[in-house]
């Protein structure tokens, strides 16, 4: 069984503390969301935990065995960062060997899962943004290792790709622990078990994500007549938009609706349960350390 | 030869390859005055303390050849290829050693094409004190320039402010290290005289070579990790 630990860490650059006092654990195979602002400390979060940055206090386990104290726990462990670091000079499979020839991983395999076939013998630095990323990413496959940590590995890339990625991400947290890192709430929700917010260095929220609910629901309603005279809604571009305080609430209205006769040929949640947590400034949920 | 210093060599040559150009050109320059000098030695005689220059000429083309490593340092660091060795296990120090590693590998196989040629024209002088005394500029040519190598990578690695690049140019600023280490070289002869100056140029170099060993020792606690971020 995999476990990731984190007790009381706090870590930063030259000195200056980023990341303060987070404790958390992760027990079992999932995707783990870990969401915040610009600055709020999840590079730093990510570059603690794979071992690059020694943290100030506290202490990191992976498996029980302390990160920091040994080098081959860390070895363990996948990071993709968002910078490509791949070798530019070199070819994609020039680099990916570059990189497997160091951990006995296998770029011919990382090459067929990320469908890079046809880039294959282009430099690096001949790709386009995304096509770059997407070989970035495949390092991460050249071995199997328990713990991955993926900071935004669906920036650039388009809807297509992005979705290609997710899956096999989703696919690999069947058995293997994933930090995933993102800005994009839907993928957030899309993918993510569990939610860990940090804001100001500090974890404000650990917690699955199917237990935050909204304070309220905004749902759009598209139908075949005016149902504003049913149920209190208004028009905003295609839909009718009706604001509930529960789920359960929104189906009684949906119910209205249908019993005066009324054809609802679309009904969606608009908004995202996580944009609220995004914007509020001190979110502290009471949900510190593992749900 | 590890594969992974072969390696790291071939990437730095294919990032530039100018200034090994430039390494070549010097060191080739600095053998064909000596293999000159040792020549016309052995056959109508030449000042000894002319031999010295040859010794800068030859070091200088050292440290240019192995110059692309250190722009490949740079070049790693920037685009986080550094950030992703210290993720899969690799301490400061392995990394530290890898380039240099690089660095003196490049230095070596310039060197020993340059002790061949050197040594081949000293046989075809045909003296004996001919072939001491190129066998003695091939010893300072290699403790001088495997020196200034050394301690110029790892100065570059240990402070930061040395792998920031000068205005209109790709080289980190420690190669002005290289230069001023190896620049007084140029003098000591004119200045000194052969004997006193070989002297002084041996100790130089012996001088930088222990300052490398100095700071080869104290590498962990120089670099620290985020120094090798992105």
């Amino acid at each position: 069984m995999h476990a990731l630990e984190l007790d009381n860490v706090s870590s930063g650059y030259d000195g200056q503390v980023v990341l303060h006092n987070v404790s958390f654990k992760l027990q079992e195979p999932s995707i783990y969301v870990v969401l915040g602002p610009n600055g709020a400390g999840k590079t730093t979060l990510f570059r603690t935990i794979a071992g690059i940055l020694e943290p100030y206090n506290g202490k990191i386990l992976l498996n029980g065995q302390d990160i920091t104290a040994k080098e081959t726990t860390r070895a363990k462990l996948k990071y993709l960062s968002q910078y490509n670091a791949m070798p530019e000079e070199m070819t994609v499979y020039g680099g990916l060997k570059f990189y497997a020839d160091m951990e006995k991983g296998d770029p011919d395999k990382a090459i067929e899962l990320l469908d890079l076939d046809q880039l294959r013998n282009k430099r690096f630095s001949d790709l386009s943004l995304g096509q770059k990323k997407r070989a970035a990413i495949a390092k991460v496959f050249l071995s199997e290792r328990d713990l991955y940590l993926l900071d935004e590995p669906t920036a650039n890339l388009d809807p297509v790709i992005s979705k290609e990625i997710r899956d096999i991400i989703v696919k690999l947290s069947k058995d293997k622990m994933i930090l995933y890192s993102s800005h994009n709430l839907y993928e957030a929700t899309d993918i993510g078990t569990y939610l860990i917010l940090i804001k100001n260095g500090a974890m404000t929220m650990f917690d699955k994500i199917s237990n935050i609910k909204s304070k309220e629901y905004r749902v759009g309603i598209k139908s075949s007549k005016d149902i504003s005279q049913i149920v209190p809604a208004h028009r905003e571009g295609e839909y009718y938009v009706l604001t509930a305080s529960t789920p359960e609430e929104a189906g009684l209205a949906l119910k209205k609706i249908v019993d005066a006769g009324v054809l609802v040929t679309e009904m969606r949640q608009l908004g995202n349960p996580l944009q609220e947590l995004f914007e509020e400034p001190t979110a502290d949920k009471n949900h510190k350390g593992a749900p | 030869m590890p594969n992974s210093t072969l390696t790291f060599a071939k990437r730095s040559l294919g990032l530039s390859k100018i200034q090994a150009g430039m390494g070549i050109f010097l060191g080739a320059f600095g053998v064909f005055v000596l293999d000159a000098l040792s020549i016309a030695a052995g056959t109508a005689g030449s000042a000894v303390s002319s031999y010295l220059f040859t010794v800068a000429f030859m070091s200088f083309g050292l440290l240019m050849f192995s110059m692309p490593v250190l722009l490949l340092y740079v070049y790693d660091k920037n685009n986080g290829v550094l950030e992703y060795l210290l993720s899969v296990g690799w301490t400061q120090r392995r990394i530290f050693v890898q380039y240099l590693k690089s660095t003196l590998f490049l230095a070596s196989t310039l060197f020993i094409a340059q002790v061949i040629s050197v040594l081949i024209a000293g046989f075809i002088a045909g003296s004996q004190s001919v072939l001491v005394l190129d066998i003695l500029m091939l010893l300072l040519t290699g403790v001088l320039g495997f020196s200034v190598v050394s301690f110029v990578t790892m100065a570059m690695m240990a402070f930061s402010l040395l792998q920031k690049q000068r205005v209109g140019s790709n080289s980190p600023f420690a190669l002005l290290l290289g230069v001023v280490i190896i620049l007084p070289m140029f003098l000591l002869p004119v200045i000194f005289g052969f004997k006193t100056g070989f002297l002084v140029d041996f100790s130089i170099a012996i001088f930088v070579g222990i300052l490398s060993i100095v700071l080869l020792a104290l590498s962990s606690r120089l670099i620290r990790r985020e120094k090798m971020l992105p």
